[in-house]
């Protein structure tokens, strides 16, 4: 598109990447509002544990992310791994509590365990009360294939030095869909790297211990560690960057991913199809943890916005 | 069930279907199992498997790279699982 002369009636909502040219003039807008989206920025998660070095938010019932178990509900962030070979742990990419809560207080929480290669989720209301399923990505066989191919890890784990499919700056997106069920049924919930799905998760029935019956409290939403007592497993060698972070208040389908994949290059959240209706959070962490929808994140201690 | 610490060429020999958890330590020289088979080739043995945690946390310089340990509720997540041998 060389030259747009005139847009008339209808709305521009969003031009997410301009490369390689120059836009010479802009001869008149009348009466609208521009507003330029810019995504030069993540925030990195520090390898010190604590609040005192969290990126978390403190939900004051405003925000609409006070899920439970049957709730419909989808996370997605972007990704750019810090931790190397010698983690052989868990590192929590994001994890929901109730305020003040322990691991059992209405928990959800998305996890990457490097000894086993496998990215898991779980919710809670107890130790005996709980849903879990997990995707691996070094098995190019059968129903793990799909996951496989969507990482592009090859048989190896995932880490700094073998980030495998990515987009813009080495950053994946991650985006985990639930259903309506209080199941961690493959039918229920869905995971996507970048814009493709994982596919068939481990347990088609999900792993099941007892029955978990979540409330609608506030939460205590963390990113890059646990969100309970001791806001652990941050990863180690050098910290893990996100960006990008957005919660949306139904199960987004396939091509809702897609849209927000948008190839690799992040796109303004506000402008995906579904954000009038669904988005309930969204921070960009472009020099602050201010949201652009929702409420404000802290960024404590060591953890700090940086260039992506 | 039985709480070993083995060496890697032990590993090859151990009837997979039997473990229920495994984790590799930091150089892959050695492995944490937890086994029904009873091993006898063993670097270490643990009476129960909190004691199997706690070593983890002791030595975790050897087993988990960001000074944590290996929780019980980790252990019991983290199955093994043979059809995709982790």
């Amino acid at each position: 598109m060389g030259t747009t002369s005139k847009i008339m009636v209808s709305l521009a909502t969003a031009i997410n990447k301009v490369s390689g040219s120059a836009i010479s003039g802009l001869a008149n807008i009348v009466g609208q509002t521009i507003s330029l989206f810019t995504n030069a920025n993540s925030v990195a998660k520090s390898l010190t544990t604590g609040t005192a070095q969290a990126i978390y938010v403190t939900d004051s019932n405003s925000m609409g992310v006070e899920w439970d178990d049957d709730d419909d509900f989808s996370i997605s962030f972007w990704i750019k791994p810090g931790w190397n070979t010698s983690l052989n742990t868990n590192i929590h990419l994001f994890s929901s509590t109730d305020v003040g809560g322990g691991v059992n207080s209405d928990t959800f929480r998305m996890w990457y365990d490097d000894g086993n290669n496998r990215l898991n989720v779980q919710w809670r209301s107890g130790g005996s009360h709980r849903r879990h399923n997990f995707w691996t990505f070094h098995a190019n066989s059968g129903k793990y294939a799909p996951a496989y191919a969507a990482a592009g890890l090859g048989t190896t784990y995932w880490n700094s030095g073998n980030r495998g499919n990515v987009g813009d700056d080495d950053y994946t997106l991650i985006t985990f869909c639930k259903g309506t069920a209080n199941s961690a049924a493959d039918s229920n919930i869905d995971m996507y790297w970048n814009g493709t799905t994982l596919g068939t998760s481990h347990y088609t029935n999900g792993n099941h211990v007892g029955t978990p019956a979540m409330g609608n409290n506030d939460k205590q939403i963390f990113l890059g560690s646990s969100s309970w007592s001791g806001y652990v497993k941050s990863g180690n060698n050098t910290e893990t960057k996100y960006d990008g972070l957005t919660m949306w208040d139904t199960k987004l389908t396939a091509s809702h991913v897609t849209e927000l994949w948008n190839g690799g290059t992040p796109i303004n959240a506000t402008t995906h199809s579904a954000a009038d209706s669904y988005l309930k959070g969204y921070w960009e962490f472009e020099s602050d943890g201010t949201a652009t929808v929702g409420e404000d994140m802290v960024i404590n201690g060591n953890s700090n916005i940086e260039t992506r | 069930m039985n709480y070993y610490m083995i060496a890697e060429s032990v590993w090859e020999g151990l009837v997979k279907d039997n473990i229920s958890f495994m984790i590799k330590s930091i150089d892959r020289s050695k492995r944490l199992v937890i086994t029904s088979e009873t091993v006898s080739d063993t670097l270490n043995q643990f009476p129960r498997i909190d004691e199997l945690s706690e070593y983890t946390f002791t030595n975790h310089t050897n087993w988990v790279g960001d000074g944590t340990g290996i929780t019980l509720e980790e252990i019991e997540l983290n199955e093994y699982i043979s059809e995709i041998d982790d």
